[in-house]
């Protein structure tokens, strides 16, 4: 079922099969004109709301521009990404948070989504119904699940009550700067439910055959995992990993959101990183440069460090990829 | 070769000025015509004002205002767009279409949108419509409405702080009089601190963590007889030993209670410091550092609530000083790229020195009014509540720190060391200040200064 898209110009099954005389059709210019045509919607939408303001950032992040600023705007060439390394120590703080995340709750995600479709599989009866209730979460809008988070992790919310009847001084969550960044990771992982569901089909799309010849091999549970479900879902976790990498490197909403409410002063600049800068992200930083002390053309230089660091780690993971990803076929 | 090489260059010179023509060019002159005379008839005028105000009762208080202000001069009508903040501002006159008039919450960029030109010096309009702004604002107003000279905005009310106390936990502490400087605080909130049983703290007598509601602005100099920025401009972390007296009291009191009481107070408290659940209000302090607005939240949620307000007391060694505060509050500017400015001055004029208006949002916002005009009509001037933070205003030594190009990045930095400091990051004080300071001057640097 695979389909063959003809070049433009020629006749499906036409052209390659009778070539003219004298080589191939060239395609009419009227043609392309409507190609063009047909094409223009993307191409304007593209080129107005995707490559301009991709080149208008790379010409800022080369400025001093600032919003709301008539002065006019001088060039000054790499001086905003020297900046970012040289002055900037909320930089290197939100540096700092973002990596944690990165390193911590992007494995932590996967690897809960992986165990929750590992158990659910197993359940004989109610297997929809459970997976279903695990999915559910992930389809709340994210600004609407960090508030009920806030709720919930108050420090004198209902966990913390809980805690306090076993004797336990629960902490203060996403009001202590120990704890803010695991109260996040405690959200992500409870909102795992569309990894979930991909990890979920791809255990199922395991042959069965492999397990079978696992089990007459003398395998047991933990070792049928590890030599059969593993590499078969092995692309799967790459994909889980990459696009939460990625996500995590964007990490705001859940930060921004958690952040404001668990501070109840009114400027605006007060609400990002709270507490104790403890949950500034680079995204944070990135808006509170841009949108707080209006530098545009630092925060421009912020988002193409970030493009090209996220370019380059996942450049680094698909060619590490190849070491730990299987695909079915032999593919690697 | 030479065509595509030519062809290229054509493209990338006319991508750089697009881009360079997609930032804002300046605005046309701000200097005012004629002033309105409010007697004579004018060509129907519409002004743009955006505020930061978004409460219903606030909103309802402008509306009203410029209701009556268009019935009393039908040809200005004002369009009027709430919850707007500094940000959203920014945008709309970098996208070429800024409101006439903007009223934002802090002062903290009028010296960057003055610098940038953003904001026009209302200086001239003031003299065309004889205003002598030295005779209508107190000077605390005018200090941080003004940048080298130029009057870049308004004040629109103003905040004040002071100490709050529970004067039942006085006496049953055995405090007859108030705190006039750190020290004897210090001692007193140790006298007012009562422990449960099981050694955890039931009531803390003053917690002085810097991220702790508004205890920012008990280091910004005016408690402690220091200045933010001396003369020349610089930061004075370094050269005033001061500083290292006032973040020893601020360690001192933290070292008291304890670090990991001290920010579950701050943890717990934070999300509450302006509802039912404030500390002061629960019993989980017996002091607390507030603004003006405190005493409306305070009749809303506990009318019965019995306490005292008095200036925050002073570094010892500073009693000079007492009785001064950080003043600071709401600014309004008049846009550099309005089309009708005159019109928009107007309005602007309207909103920051009508009596009638000034007080009616005074007591809906429970703010302090801004005019010598209001303040003295003001029927809440002299309530034992309100009357000290009418004095803090009035106090001769009550000031914001000087506002800078740096917008409001140079308060950040330096709150960002205060609770490094506060979470024992920052071992030598003294280098930690004097790196501080270097900082945040290689900021103004940078932007201007």
């Amino acid at each position: 079922m695979t389909t063959v898209l003809a070049p433009v110009g020629e006749a499906p099954g036409s052209a390659r099969t009778r070539p003219a005389r004298g080589g191939r059709r060239r395609p009419s210019r009227a043609r392309w004109w409507v190609v063009l045509a047909f094409l223009s919607p993307f191409a304007v939408g593209f080129c107005v709301f995707v490559l301009y303001p991709v080149a208008a950032t790379l010409y800022y992040s080369l400025t001093d521009f600032q919003a709301g600023s008539y002065r006019p705007v001088q060039f000054v060439g790499l001086r905003n990404y020297r900046a970012l390394f040289e002055q900037s120590d909320t930089f290197w703080v939100s540096v700092r948070n973002t990596l944690w995340m990165v390193v911590v709750m992007v494995p932590l995600r996967t690897a809960w989504a992986m165990f929750t479709a590992w158990v659910i599989i197993r359940v004989r009866r109610g297997r929809a119904v459970y997976r279903t209730l695990f999915f559910l979460p992930s389809m709340v809008p994210v600004v609407a699940a960090a508030l009920s988070f806030i709720v919930l992790l108050n420090p004198v919310g209902p966990l913390n009550r809980l805690l306090g009847l076993v004797g336990v001084d629960g902490p203060g969550w996403f009001a202590d700067p120990a704890w803010s960044k695991p109260s996040l990771v405690l959200m992500a992982l409870w909102a795992s439910g569309n990894v979930m569901v991909i990890f979920s089909a791809a255990m199922l799309d395991v042959p069965r055959e492999l397990y079978e010849a696992a089990e007459l091999d003398g395998a047991g549970t933990l070792q049928k995992f590890r030599s059969v479900t593993l590499p078969a879902i092995s692309p799967v976790i790459f994909f889980a990993l990459l696009t939460g990498m990625i996500y995590t490197f964007q990490y705001f909403t859940e930060a921004f959101v958690a952040s404001s409410s668990a501070n109840a002063t009114s400027s605006s600049n007060d609400l990002i990183g709270y507490p104790a800068n403890s949950l500034l992200f680079y995204s944070t930083e990135l808006y509170r440069q841009g949108f707080g002390y209006f530098k545009t053309g630092y925060a421009s230089a912020m988002a193409w460090l970030l493009f090209l660091v996220i370019f380059a780690a996942t450049v680094v993971f698909i060619r590490a990829s190849r070491r730990f990803v299987h695909y079915s076929g032999g593919g690697r | 070769m030479f065509k595509p090489i030519t062809g290229a260059a054509a493209v990338t010179a006319a991508g750089v000025l697009l881009l360079a023509g997609c930032t804002s060019t300046g605005p046309a002159s701000s200097q005012p015509d004629t002033a309105i005379t409010p007697g004579a008839s004018h060509a129907a005028t519409t002004v743009t004002v955006w505020t930061f105000n978004h409460l219903p009762n606030e909103v309802a208080a402008f509306k009203e205002t410029l209701n009556r202000l268009h019935s009393k001069y039908p040809w200005l009508t004002v369009k009027f767009v709430p919850n707007k903040d500094d940000a959203a501002y920014a945008k709309a006159v970098a996208a070429g279409d800024p409101p006439d008039v903007f009223v934002s919450s802090v002062p903290d960029n009028v010296a960057k949108f003055c610098y940038n030109g953003t904001v026009a010096d209302v200086g001239p309009y003031l003299t065309s419509a004889r205003i002598d702004a030295a005779k209508t604002f107190p000077a605390a107003t005018l200090a941080y409405t003004r940048y080298q000279g130029k009057q870049c905005a308004l004040p629109l009310l103003t905040d004040a702080f002071a100490l709050y106390y529970n004067k039942q936990m006085f006496k049953a502490a055995g405090i007859t009089e108030p705190p006039r400087t750190l020290a004897e605080l210090t001692a007193d909130a140790k006298k007012l601190t009562v422990k449960n049983s099981d050694g955890s703290i039931k009531t803390y007598g003053f917690v002085p963590r810097s991220d702790y509601d508004v205890n920012r602005y008990l280091y910004t100099g005016a408690h402690s007889g220091t200045e933010f920025y001396g003369k020349d401009g610089r930061t004075t972390f370094a050269s005033d030993a001061k500083w290292q007296q006032l973040l020893k009291w601020d360690q001192g009191l933290i070292d008291y209670y304890g670090s990991a009481n001290v920010q579950k107070f701050v943890g717990r408290y934070q999300p509450h410091a302006d509802d039912a659940g404030n500390p002061l209000l629960t019993g989980a302090a017996a002091m607390e550092f507030d603004g003006e607005w405190h005493v409306g939240e305070i009749a809303t949620e506990k009318k019965d609530f019995d306490y005292g307000v008095v200036p925050m007391p002073v570094l010892d060694g500073s009693s000079g000083t007492y009785g001064a505060g950080s003043t600071l509050g709401t600014v309004a500017y008049l846009s550099a790229g309005s089309q009708h400015k005159q019109e928009a001055f107007f309005a602007l004029q309207q909103l920051t020195t009508d009596t009638t208006f000034l007080n009616t949002l005074a007591d809906t916002v429970y703010n302090v009014p801004s005019t010598f005009a209001a303040l003295k009509a003001w029927d809440q001037r002299d309530d034992p509540h309100w009357k000290p933070f009418v004095d803090v205003f009035e106090n001769k030594n009550s000031t914001y720190k000087t506002l800078t190009p740096a917008g409001i990045e140079d308060m950040d930095t330096w709150r960002a060391f205060l609770l490094d400091y506060e979470q024992g990051k920052v071992t030598d004080v003294a280098s930690g200040l004097a790196g501080v300071g270097k900082k945040i001057d290689d900021l103004n640097s940078e932007s201007g200064q």
